[in-house]
């Protein structure tokens, strides 16, 4: 019943102690490090609330950004980055509403717009024109990248809305390969596959599909070089797809039982899924390798990396490993270099919320300082997983792979990864993690993102007692008054 | 509105027995209801798991035989695409499906209306509200009694059209969709709950067959302003030219048949109608 909006308002202050559950605050927001790789140059990436740190893993050294645009810096956490297929340009939006096109070859702020509402997810498109973000009212938006090729008149420098799902965080966005769809994943288990028209500006009417299978909201979508899409939630399972027609091709459990329920039938929010939204673990983070086939996800929780591989034809994701990462951080996310190597990261900031409320520049200026000092302080631990070229011992297979007969030899025949060394050395590894490289700190920031993730996306769930209390409490019932 | 006039409280004690129309007292709700919570009833979670033949058990005979009654093409006037969902057996002849939704069907007065002037058609109910669609449960369930061999053809459902439509329906199963006198959400901050918007009407589209119908009808001028522009600038949507509303046996029953549209009536009110179908699209 749709109530929600004020409280009951027959609970006074002195009902405070006695308010349930669903009164409590809202928890602090806790906002993941985020990783990314360029697909062809040696640069890492890390956002680590409002800072990003830009690093050539050959050389060692740290790239500095540069940016003209107003506002300069990113005044809250970052919580979506992307680099265009072609590596020339990188995107980065936060919960301070802004997103800035970054040009990579000289790390300049190309421009920076600001959205409605805090930013959730960035893509561009497949001829880097457009830069798509979504955000936390369900919006996409689309803004011109600014290349110098295009006319930044008044008009094209601003934002439009793209296309919208109904007051649902969306959580991913993907562009497919040859540019004709976007897809875009929200956490009403909704993963809508949209054409992505010629001319973006006047919107993405025309719907191709809806992809629904998932039993729990969604947390990553991407495109796969053939077209096939692939997607991962918080029911722990990923996902293939045809987006053309939205045909659920394969469901590949990493998490939670093996065996999936004969019909999942009903997404009931009541307590039929309070068992998978709890038991099982969410699928946080998932990156593709450059090779196309291979992808890697990372659990809630879970100390380890799962690596999937595409094999056959019909093609089918089989798990190829599980590298334990053995009691070090859960990685909070996940990138592909492009050598093919997968770079970790776990981590967190709790956000500073100080709302709409601030205005003058002091208050602005100091805000930002905050953000600088809450990202210079925050625990951040980054790891390189490489290819084990040789000798595939089965000791390194700690746990055999999991799924069809296929499964077996796709494990054979893929790469086996092991936790290797940073390159650069400890220069490097100081130009990501910062001053504040303390793996046990990193671990318990990564554990309380993923927390508080499970908590911005996942549906809320009332006992029966709660629900009888809430009908009790209804202001549109109040039984009539001064009547017996 | 639905102040402390009720006497029972509960809809078991004084409601309907078998094949007695269900008495609306009993059934009054708040006439509003915020459509951005999160929902807490069952949902579907495809189209290929609603459970059709418990809506409509005429139009689902419990033996797979293909002794259907009618050809599912008949419930089919425009050439929609056949929906592709239900292909879990091997049955030979394709499942009727729902043609027509009305969106925040209320107390059912539509669909009660249109069951015998499309009697091989299919229609649905949403409703948000769940004593409303309690209430229309039990009024066509009554119906079905009364009348034998009438009223199979409509159901309702507890649902968010708003967020949950591709739940239900699959890509260009419908031919009509209804929204007769939607809540107006007077305030600015609240436009975004009405039920036409430039964003929704991207779903309507996909569940509108090509050629598709969308009614909608309100008694605030304002509103009626809202959605005839919002459809008016939507590429996908088209206005009906006056001949295509003149042949249109079904716009006449917009006025009247709904509850909200008697009370309308009643009040000497205006209306303000706007009729859209859904057209292809062109990039």
């Amino acid at each position: 019943m749709g109530d929600e909006d004020a409280p009951p308002a027959t609970a006074g202050p002195s009902d405070k102690q006695k308010r349930p559950s669903y009164f409590n605050p809202k928890p602090p927001a806790i906002v993941p490090a985020l990783i990314a790789c360029h697909p062809h140059a040696p640069i890492v990436v890390v956002a680590i609330g409002a800072a990003l740190r830009v690093l050539n893993y050959e050389t060692g050294e740290a790239l500095l950004l540069s940016d003209a645009t107003i506002p300069r810096r990113h005044r809250e956490a970052i919580r979506a980055i992307a680099f265009h297929p072609s590596g020339a340009l990188f995107a980065s939006g936060g919960d301070d509403k802004l997103v800035k096109v970054w040009d990579t070859a000289t790390w300049t702020c190309r421009k920076t717009v600001s959205g409605p509402k805090k930013i959730s997810s960035v893509v561009f498109s497949a001829d880097a024109r457009w830069l798509c973000f979504s955000d936390k009212y369900g919006i996409v938006h689309v803004t011109s990248t600014g290349g110098p090729g295009d006319a930044v008149d008044s008009a094209e420098a601003g934002i439009k809305q793209l296309l919208a799902h109904c007051s649902s965080i969306i959580t991913s966005l993907a562009m497919s390969p040859d540019g004709r769809f976007i897809a875009s994943a929200d956490r009403d288990y909704k993963l809508r596959v949209s054409v992505f028209p010629a001319t973006p500006l006047a919107g993405a009417p025309e719907i191709q599909s809806f992809c629904l299978g998932h039993t729990s909201y969604l947390t990553a979508a991407l495109f796969l070089p053939g077209g096939l899409l692939v997607s991962a939630g918080g029911d722990g399972t990923l996902r293939l797809w045809q987006p053309q027609m939205g045909e659920l091709l394969q469901t590949l459990r990493l998490a939670g039982e093996q065996e999936i329920a004969p019909v999942e039938s009903v997404m009931s929010l009541d307590e039929g899924d309070s068992a998978s939204e709890s038991s099982g673990r969410a699928i946080v983070a998932l990156a593709l390798a450059p090779d196309g086939v291979s992808l890697a996800a990372a659990l809630e929780g879970c100390s380890e990396v799962v690596f999937v591989h595409m094999v056959g034809e019909p093609p089918a994701l089989v798990v190829a490993q599980r590298l334990s990462l053995g009691g070090r951080a859960p990685p909070t996310s996940l990138a592909f270099d492009a050598g093919g190597r997968v770079w970790r990261v776990a981590g967190a900031v709790q956000e500073i919320e100080t709302g709409d409320a601030v205005v003058t520049e002091e208050a602005l200026a100091a805000k930002e300082a905050a953000a600088a000092a809450a990202a210079a302080s925050a625990a951040v631990q980054v790891e390189l997983l490489q290819r084990r070229e040789t000798g595939v011992s089965a000791r390194e297979r700690s746990a055999e792979p999991v799924g069809h007969g296929a499964g077996e030899e796709a494990a054979s025949a893929a790469a086996v990864y092991e936790v290797g060394e940073l390159p650069g050395g400890s220069a490097a590894q100081g130009v990501l993690e910062g001053s504040q490289a303390d793996a046990q700190a990193a671990a318990e920031a990564a554990k309380a993102a993923t927390e508080a993730m499970r908590n911005l996306l996942g549906k809320r769930m009332y006992t029966e007692a709660e629900k009888i209390d809430r009908k009790r409490n209804r202001n549109d019932q109040k039984p009539p008054r001064g009547k017996s | 509105m639905g102040g402390g006039k009720r006497k029972g409280r509960s809809p078991e004690a004084g409601g309907s027995t078998e094949g007695k129309l269900p008495q609306k007292k009993f059934y009054r709700a708040r006439a509003h209801s915020n459509p951005l919570n999160d929902s807490h009833f069952p949902v579907p979670l495809s189209p290929t798991y609603v459970p059709w033949s418990a809506h409509f058990p005429a139009f689902f005979p419990s033996t797979p035989v293909p002794a259907v009654p009618l050809p599912a093409s008949c419930s089919t006037p425009t050439s929609s695409p056949a929906p592709t969902a239900a292909s879990s057996s091997g049955v030979p002849v394709e499942p009727p499906a729902v043609r027509f939704a009305d969106v925040g069907c209320g107390f059912g007065g539509l669909l009660v209306k249109l069951a015998p002037l499309y009697p091989d058609t299919l229609m649905l109910g949403m409703e948000l509200r769940d004593k409303v669609s309690e209430y229309v449960r039990e009024r066509i369930g009554a119906l079905r009694v009364a009348h034998p061999g009438q009223y199979g053809n409509v159901s309702v459902m507890r649902s968010n059209a708003m967020k949950y439509l591709p739940n239900l329906f699959v890509k260009g199963q419908l031919t009509k969709m209804f929204f007769l006198f939607p809540d107006p959400h007077f305030k600015e901050k609240n436009h975004r709950r009405r039920i036409i918007t430039h964003a929704l009407l991207a779903e309507y589209a996909y569940c509108l067959a090509p050629g598709g119908r969308l009614y909608t009808i309100t008694d605030v001028a304002e509103l009626g302003e809202w959605m005839r522009t919002t459809l008016e600038q939507h590429p996908l949507f088209q206005p009906l030219t006056p001949e295509e509303l003149a042949a249109d046996p079904v716009v006449a029953l917009l006025d009247t048949s709904s509850e909200e549209g008697q009370k309308v009536e009643r009040n000497q009110g205006q209306t303000h109608r706007a009729i859209f179908k859904r057209v292809a699209y062109s990039d």
